[in-house]
């Protein structure tokens, strides 16, 4: 077999780990084993890094879905498997992500005049929590040098109505919040601190082996029974009587629950009241967690292509010979 | 730093520390040296800057730093950019010295010396702040140099008003930010700054902005201390106002003999006396001073004399008092006023002959001797007066329509918050406030505040005894308000047949769990008083009540003399029961955390160190009774059931007060 005379050579030629991609997984394995002293290649056939979690421009974007759409390059011969005495070979194939490509532009002018304006996440724009185990994470390996964040000014919950509403997700944003009542006020963050104390409470009962509800009760810091955190965490709001908007803000804004937990029949996922609350202690170890970020939300100013990215810098930086543009056409077993 | 727990420092650290201590004694003798020698070189100086930066707490330092600068200034001849320089180094030198110690006095106050020169930047002063009361939001060396300035900058109270509000936003328990913020109000108002001219509507803004921070978080303080100094703000009086007076205004007084006097023949309005004068009291709502003849006209139909002199009855040494006392010497009668509002009664004195000695007969506080006061048909409208004790309504306040919708609206919106302590604390607030506007005696929610603080005692016992106190005044109030309510509390002595109208009513609140005493601007009439039964630690406020001469206490938790500190005010005091207290049992006196004004506050001015020994009997041991107890000229005491009654005590008792006929309840030589 012979190698098409595109590909240079790559020296060393003997690796501890070779990696094909160069998704967000891909190059945190990168990292992580160049960081541990193991050497590393890591390969992507595309011209830029991140493979499916990568943000492109406009013209990278078409180019990119036109040539992912049909099969590439079919193999070129029927000899899927070469064996020789020695090693066999194994002949990768990629499957297109993507079928029935159409890319229209309504408005060329306007793009154009645009087009170095913006990224486009090719996984779709995903937020990222403060207190994301993905953030300790780049945190831990130093990845975080190499990306800069930018924080989610606002979010908003839409009502039956189409109206938008802010989320107050912090005693602050409370205060601040014009649209609810004193009332609703009063019991939101009163929630807030019962969720509080139960974290507070569970801490203390695996520090201390018992069961949390000894000492810690008297300072109100109180555990959630266990009958409460196994229900539905919409029932658990509405035994907490908390009015229906209140309710919603809770449900979706800051425990993003994917489904309208409402309504049982299209409800895929229905939320328990543990998970619900581990996702409120996700949302409140956020806020504050950086002090340039005013919420709990935090996103890479370029986009979400920065992370692996990122990861695949710090590799680099470690030992790991990156080389894009570089296909993996073929695995070699060896023999015995 | 705010809750940051103290740790025990670790060996490492501790060896730190005495290496950091060797380097700092060798730069503090160098720098010494360079001060005692005057030497304001550049390495010299320098020499005190890296000392400043390591312990800015070195106030020679920032001296020499000082006497440094001015050398340099006069070498510099005043050219701009050299003093620039040396200025700016200075500025940079605290800065550095803030990062180490952001507490350091000598610090803060070499930069304001350096900044009063007035050749630096006063907007870059703004930008460190923020930098530092980020970190520190709550530091008061910060907010006391924001002021300064904020002054220096001629900044507006607004645009300061607006900073607060900045603060409060990022974190409602702030209370700096608060604090200042009432401050700035405060001046907005009295400046009657554009938007702030009309005081309900700045007050209906910041109960706003207060009851979202109570309401978000019912549990932090901050807000609570803004709400009721804005309640306090809502209702207080401009300016100050006589309450309430005695003789009362308008009413007659008959004479009777030379040493009786009966006002309008009621017996709520008798008075005798046997000292030759009349005293006359003035209760103001606030504390006043400056009440003298210039300032109180006197206005009667008689002789009027114009040497009345008025003292305040003081319970600290400030000059402002409630209550001021003025003496009426006989035959002459008076009349007073304060300023603007004129008190104006006719005195009228017949002579009738019909004094009685009261004080000589024993007093007996047991219910068997007493009968009830019924006014009959024919004594009814002697009665009346009583509603007339009290001047207040003719000196009301014109509008108050405005507090009274204020307050209605906080109270519907407390209403909502009753399942937690401050809640509950702020309403009965609001309530009281409320009848408090009202101009009628009748206070409409008292039953509502009385639930709410017995409520309270119970849910937040470690403060019972202030919800106790609180629950006291308003039943207190509540109890002598109103002419039934005070009637059924009004009591004869029995003993006492020869003349019914001048029977002196005796006001008995025995029994009612009493802890604290108020409302005495209506109680000015009272001469006998029985306040045994209840749980008083304290008397405070009592010397408003300068008539009484029968006064019993027995059965309370009075702790100590000095919670009787009153008493030493009460000139016509002459029969006293303290049995059955805990005076003397207690080793430590707790007064001075229950009153405003504890005896400390005045003793050592007055203290007589001649009257130390006096027949052998040691006034040292009881110096708190003797100081109590020197100026009354009781003919009867009991003291017994207290621990602080023994034969010793019997024996100062006697030398203390010499016109002791009965104490007791033997009749002594």
């Amino acid at each position: 077999m012979s190698e098409p005379p595109s590909y240079p050579q790559i020296e060393p030629t003997t690796f501890d780990l070779i990696a094909a991609g160069t998704g967000l997984a891909e190059c945190i394995v990168a990292a992580a084993a160049s960081a541990s002293g193991k050497t590393v290649l890591h390969l992507d056939t595309n011209p830029f890094y991140g493979s499916h979690y990568s943000s492109l421009s406009v013209p990278e974007l078409t180019s990119f879905l036109n040539s992912n759409s049909t099969p590439s390059s079919p193999p070129s011969s029927t000899s899927t498997t070469t064996d020789s005495l020695d090693y066999s070979i194994v002949n990768l194939t990629t499957q297109p992500v993507y079928s029935d490509v159409e890319i229209s532009c309504f408005y060329p002018e306007l793009l154009e005049e645009n087009l170095r304006k913006f990224n486009l996440d090719l996984c779709g724009p995903r937020v990222l929590f403060c207190a994301d185990k993905l953030i300790d994470l780049m945190l831990k390996s130093g990845a975080s040098h190499y990306v800069e964040f930018k924080s989610i000014d606002a979010s908003f919950v839409g009502d039956g109505n189409g109206k938008l509403w802010n989320v107050p997700d912090s005693r602050a944003a409370i205060f601040k919040d014009k649209s609810l009542t004193l009332k609703e006020k009063n019991q939101l963050m009163r929630f807030f601190k019962l969720v509080q104390g139960h974290l507070v409470a569970t801490v203390a009962a695996g520090s201390s082996g018992d069961d949390g509800n000894g000492n810690d009760e008297k300072e109100g810091k109180t555990k959630i029974s266990d009958e409460d955190l196994e229900m539905p965490f919409i029932e658990y709001l509405s035994n907490m009587q908390l009015p229906p908007k209140i309710r919603s803000i809770i449900l979706y804004a800051i425990a993003m629950a994917d489904y309208d937990q409402d309504d049982r029949g299209v409800c895929q996922n229905l939320l328990k009241t543990k998970d619900g609350i581990d996702r409120l202690s996700l949302y409140q170890s956020s806020v504050g967690r950086f002090t340039n970020a005013s919420g709990a939300l935090i996103y890479p100013v370029y986009g979400q292509g920065e992370l692996p990215q990122a990861f695949s810098r710090r590799s680099a930086v470690k030992g790991c010979i990156y080389v894009l543009r570089m296909p993996v056409t073929g695995v070699t077993y060896g023999k015995g | 730093m705010h809750g940051r727990p103290r740790k025990a420092p670790k060996p490492e650290d501790l060896a730190a520390f005495s290496a950091k201590a060797e380097k700092l004694r060798i730069l503090q003798s160098q720098f010494l040296s360079n001060h005692h020698q005057k030497i304001y070189t550049k390495e010299a100086v320098e020499l005190s800057a890296k000392l400043l930066e390591i312990n800015p707490e070195c106030y020679t330092a920032w001296n020499y730093r000082k006497l440094a600068v001015q050398h340099s200034l006069f070498e510099s001849n005043l050219d701009p950019d050299a003093v620039n320089s040396i200025l700016n180094d200075e500025l940079r030198v605290v800065e550095n010295a803030l990062r180490q110690n952001f507490k350091s006095y000598g610090a803060w106050y070499h930069r304001k010396w350096v900044l009063n020169k007035g050749h630096s930047s006063i907007e870059n002063e703004l930008r460190l702040l923020d930098k530092l009361q980020n970190v520190d939001p709550r530091n008061f060396h910060a907010w006391n140099y924001r002021r300064f300035v904020a002054a220096l900058l001629n900044r507006s109270d607004e645009d300061e008003l607006n900073h607060t509000q900045d603060l409060i936003d990022k974190n409602i328990s702030n209370y700096s930010a608060w604090h200042n913020r009432s401050v700035l109000v405060s001046n907005l108002m009295k400046k009657k700054v554009q938007a702030f001219s009309q005081k309900d509507e700045v007050l209906i803004r910041e109960y706003e902005l207060v009851r979202d921070a109570v309401f978000t978080d019912e549990d932090d303080q901050s807000g609570w201390f803004y709400h009721l100094w804005l309640l306090d703000q809502t209702v207080k009086a401009e300016s100050p106002l006589l309450t309430s007076s005695w003789p009362a205004h308008g009413s007659d007084i008959t004479l009777s003999g030379d040493r009786y006097l009966d006002l309008g023949s009621s017996p709520f309005n008798t008075y005798h006396f046997d000292s030759g004068s009349l005293p006359l009291i003035l209760y103001f709502n606030q504390a006043v001073e400056g009440v003298n003849v210039s300032t109180v006209t006197v206005s009667s139909g008689f002789n009027v004399n114009k040497d009345v002199i008025w003292k305040p009855i003081l319970s600290n040494n400030s000059k402002t008092a409630h209550v001021w006392v003025g003496q009426l010497k006989f035959p002459k009668v008076e009349l007073d006023s304060l300023g603007a509002y004129t008190l104006e009664c006719m005195y009228n004195l017949p002579k009738k002959n019909q004094w009685m000695d009261l004080v000589q007969k024993k007093y007996h506080g047991e219910m068997k001797n007493f009968h009830i006061y019924e006014p009959d048909s024919l004594e009814s409208d002697l009665v009346l007066p009583l509603d007339h004790l009290s001047i207040k309504n003719e000196h009301e306040l014109s509008d108050s329509s405005w507090q009274e919708k204020i307050i209605d609206e906080e109270i519907s919106n407390f209403r909502e918050l009753l399942d937690c302590k401050i809640g509950k604390l702020t309403l009965a607030r609001l309530l009281t406030a409320r009848d408090a506007l009202v101009s009628s005696d009748k206070s409409v929610h008292s039953e509502e505040v009385l639930r709410l603080y017995s409520e309270l005692m119970k849910l937040d016992p470690p403060h019972s005894q202030f919800y106790k106190d609180e629950h006291s005044l308003i039943l207190f109030e509540k109890v002598i308000s109103g002419r039934e309510s005070l009637l059924s509390y009004c009591f004869r002595y029995k003993n006492l047949t020869s003349s019914s109208s001048s029977n002196p009513i005796c006001l008995r609140l025995n029994g009612l769990s009493l802890s604290r005493l108020g409302s005495f601007e209506k109680l000015l009439w009272v001469q006998m008083l029985d306040l045994s039964h209840n749980e008083l630690r304290s008397i405070e406020g009592l010397e408003a009540m300068q008539l009484l001469s029968h006064l019993n206490l027995s059965k309370n938790k009075l702790g100590s003399f000095t919670s009787l500190e009153s008493l030493r005010h009460l000139k016509s005091l002459k029969v006293l029961d303290l049995s059955y207290n805990e005076i003397g049992a207690h080793s430590v006196d707790t007064t001075k955390y229950l009153c405003s004004s504890p005896l400390c506050h005045s003793i050592g001015s007055e203290w007589d160190g001649s009257e130390l020994v006096t027949d052998g009997v040691s006034l040292v041991s009881y110096w708190e009774a003797f100081f109590i107890l020197k100026g009354l000229k009781l003919t009867q005491l009991d003291i017994t059931g207290n621990a602080i009654a023994d034969e010793k005590f019997t024996a100062f008792l006697a030398e203390v007060l010499p016109a002791l006929k009965w104490l007791d309840g033997v009749q002594l030589n």
